[in-house]
């Protein structure tokens, strides 16, 4: 857990002085990561410093787990928090072995625990055991980033500082190595503050973002209560226009099933078909087989007289996986000019249907303030880590 | 394409290292056909004891440079020292334009003749380069590597022996390499103020008009410089890491 109380920082220029983090507060709980977000000079960077003490705080307290920050000697402080940097910062004298156990040799640990860990190490973050013996100059940008986050990783603090550690890579590696890294986070579980500037990574990283603006926390939420209810204009200008498009990116298609779909039979009648639709009060039908996967589709319109569902059906459009996100469903609805799509299991039966319908209500739904009307209590089924 | 250019440098090196050799089998040739060369080898006997203090003027002044100017340039980059250290390299600077000659005239003036003086002039006039190539090599480490290190936890210590030093290397070896060179070269002017060395044979040479004399001393001094070069560029291969060295 990351406590932050009544933080500030002032820094003294000859212009007068600066209030960089401006009587900050907020919690991360033990095990989740919170973005900071904000433009630059927002005073996030400043704020991440704080808590290992590369800069001092002009007042407030910040606790990890149950300690006062100030009750450590400096350097062992640092010892216990990984430290990811923007600009990697990998140190081109030591091979990547080195650097990965820095962090371990300054802690005194044995050449063959130091070993052990960094094969460890690279294995977690994909990386091939031959690079250990490689310079940092010798490794590509996204090779040297994940190295970066080894690295943090290397003593296993419980605690992670990460500013925009993704920042140095091109957009297709960042969403692969942000992907690697919320499937590791899913496991080992840290409480990380991760500085970033760009809201599509926050949403898609954050268990909570907190916003700053001039030095003060603006919005602490969780990303899908940030993008529904944006505090002010400030927050729904830096979230953007598209926000419930971003927000689409948050829900899982398996979450926005529309429970009234209906289905048929391969060997049902048709007029079984135009009746269940009927009562459902929809357009279309799925038909499925009869081991419930889906065979194809019937349109109300086009039943009449009798016949078997098998022989009128048209071709199912691609099926949607439970775990797809929502914007990948819409897009592809535009994309195939249609109001609805299958969703199937890995065994390809039938989990459920996606509809605009679904998916606006879903939306709706989860954007609901809880009953205390405070955004910052979210009910823990909304958060992003069930998700992942 | 880049494959194409390599070899063609390696072309065009080898050309150029068969022409140096036979340049100097043709000069050499030359020097034995005139004459010339039985004459300096003449002086052989001479050529080694004079050689010998040559070293030893070299290798005690240079030393005490390295010495004295590495951690100099290290103290300078000292944040309680930086509001000093532009002036104070600024001054260092200043001092190297003054001759060669007149800093032996002045250590002479202060300690009188022999080899004392003679060291500390040559120890003087070595001290810049490496007291400014250390200086601007560890201010030159990135920011981000001292933020990485100090952000994961080292002691100043720690980063410039793990950090600083390591990546600044190739600049001070850089640094030690032209001092100890201009050294060499300088040490000649030590036989005027009573430090030997092969001086000695050059200035002998010069007044009495016997060319071969001093070719016997400033050839060997060339050659010295060529060879401390020549084990300076191999220490610099060699001997910084991999990772921070553009040669490798």
């Amino acid at each position: 857990m990351i406590r932050v109380e009544n933080v500030s920082k002032v820094f003294r220029t000859q212009r007068g002085d600066v209030r960089a983090v401006d009587d900050v507060s907020f919690e991360v709980p033990t095990g989740e990561l919170c973005v900071l977000l904000g433009p630059s000079g927002c005073g996030k960077t400043t704020m991440m410093k704080l808590v290992n003490r590369l800069l001092q705080r002009s007042s407030g307290k910040i606790f990890i787990g149950e300690h006062d920050t100030d009750s450590y000697d400096v350097v062992t402080l640092r010892r216990n928090i990984g430290y990811v940097i923007q600009q990697i910062g990998l140190f081109p004298n030591m091979t990547v072995e080195e650097n990965i156990a820095v962090v371990p040799r300054l802690l005194g640990w044995s050449r063959s625990a130091r070993h052990d860990r960094a094969r460890e190490l690279i294995a977690m973050v994909a990386l091939d055991e031959s690079l250990l013996e490689r310079f940092p100059k010798e490794l590509s940008g996204g090779q040297q980033q994940r190295v970066g986050v080894a690295r943090g990783l290397a003593a296993d603090p419980p605690v992670l500082l990460m500013d925009e550690p993704f920042g140095a890579v091109d957009p297709i590696n960042r969403e692969i190595i942000q992907d690697e890294f919320l499937k590791m986070q899913g496991q080992l579980k840290k409480t990380i503050l991760f500085v970033s500037h760009d809201i599509d990574e926050a949403v898609k990283m954050g268990d909570k973002v907190a916003i700053f603006r001039e030095g003060r926390l603006v919005q602490f939420d969780a990303p899908d209560m940030l993008l529904a209810h944006p505090v002010n204009d400030f927050v729904a200008d830096f979230v953007g226009g598209d926000r419930e498009l971003k927000r689409m990116r948050l829900v899982r298609v398996s979450e926005a099933l529309d429970p009234r779909a209906p289905t048929v039979g391969a060997d049902d009648d048709v007029e079984l078909a135009a009746r269940k639709m009927q009562q459902a009060g929809t357009e279309f039908i799925v038909v499925l087989d009869e081991v419930d996967k889906p065979t194809g589709t019937l349109l109300s319109h086009e039943v009449g007289g009798s016949g078997l569902c098998k022989n009128f059906q048209h071709p199912l459009p691609r099926p949607l996986r439970p775990r797809d996100d929502l914007r990948t469903a819409v897009s592809r609805m535009f994309t195939l000019d249609t109001d609805w799509l299958p969703c199937t299991d890995e065994n390809g039966r039938l989990s459920g249907v996606v509809t605009r319908r679904s998916v606006t209500q879903t939306l709706r739904e989860r954007s609901r303030p809880s009953q205390h009307g405070s955004a910052q209590h979210e009910p823990p089924e909304h958060g992003p880590a069930e998700q992942t | 394409m880049t494959m194409a250019t390599a070899e063609h440098r390696i072309f065009i090196d080898r050309v150029g290292r068969v022409a140096l050799y036979l340049a100097l089998f043709a000069l050499g040739g030359y020097a034995y056909a005139t004459g010339v060369l039985p004459e300096i080898l003449f002086h052989m006997d001479d050529i080694l004891f004079l050689g010998r203090e040559h070293l030893f003027l070299v290798a005690i002044s240079g030393s005490l440079a390295i010495a004295v100017g590495v951690p100099l340039g290290v103290f300078l980059t000292r944040p309680y020292m930086r509001r000093f250290a532009e002036s104070t390299i600024q001054g260092v600077n200043i001092l190297q334009t003054v001759p060669t000659l007149a800093v032996l005239a002045l250590a002479m003036a202060v300690l009188g003749i022999g080899v004392v003086p003679a060291i500390f002039g040559l120890w003087a006039y070595s001290l810049l380069p490496i007291v400014r190539n250390t200086y601007t090599g560890i201010l030159s480490v990135p920011p981000a590597l001292l933020e990485a290190a100090r952000g994961m936890g080292m002691t100043n210590r720690q980063i410039l022996w793990r950090v600083e030093l390591p990546n600044a290397l190739y600049v001070i070896i850089a640094g030690i390499r032209t001092a100890l060179v201009i050294n060499v070269g300088t040490a000649p002017l030590a036989f005027l103020i009573g430090g030997g060395g092969l001086g000695q044979l050059i200035f002998t040479g010069i007044d009495l008009f016997n060319t071969p004399m001093m070719l016997a001393g400033a050839i060997p001094t060339a050659l010295l410089a060529v060879i401390v070069d020549f084990f300076l560029g191999m220490l610099a291969f060699y001997g910084v890491p991999r990772g921070v060295n553009p040669l490798r």
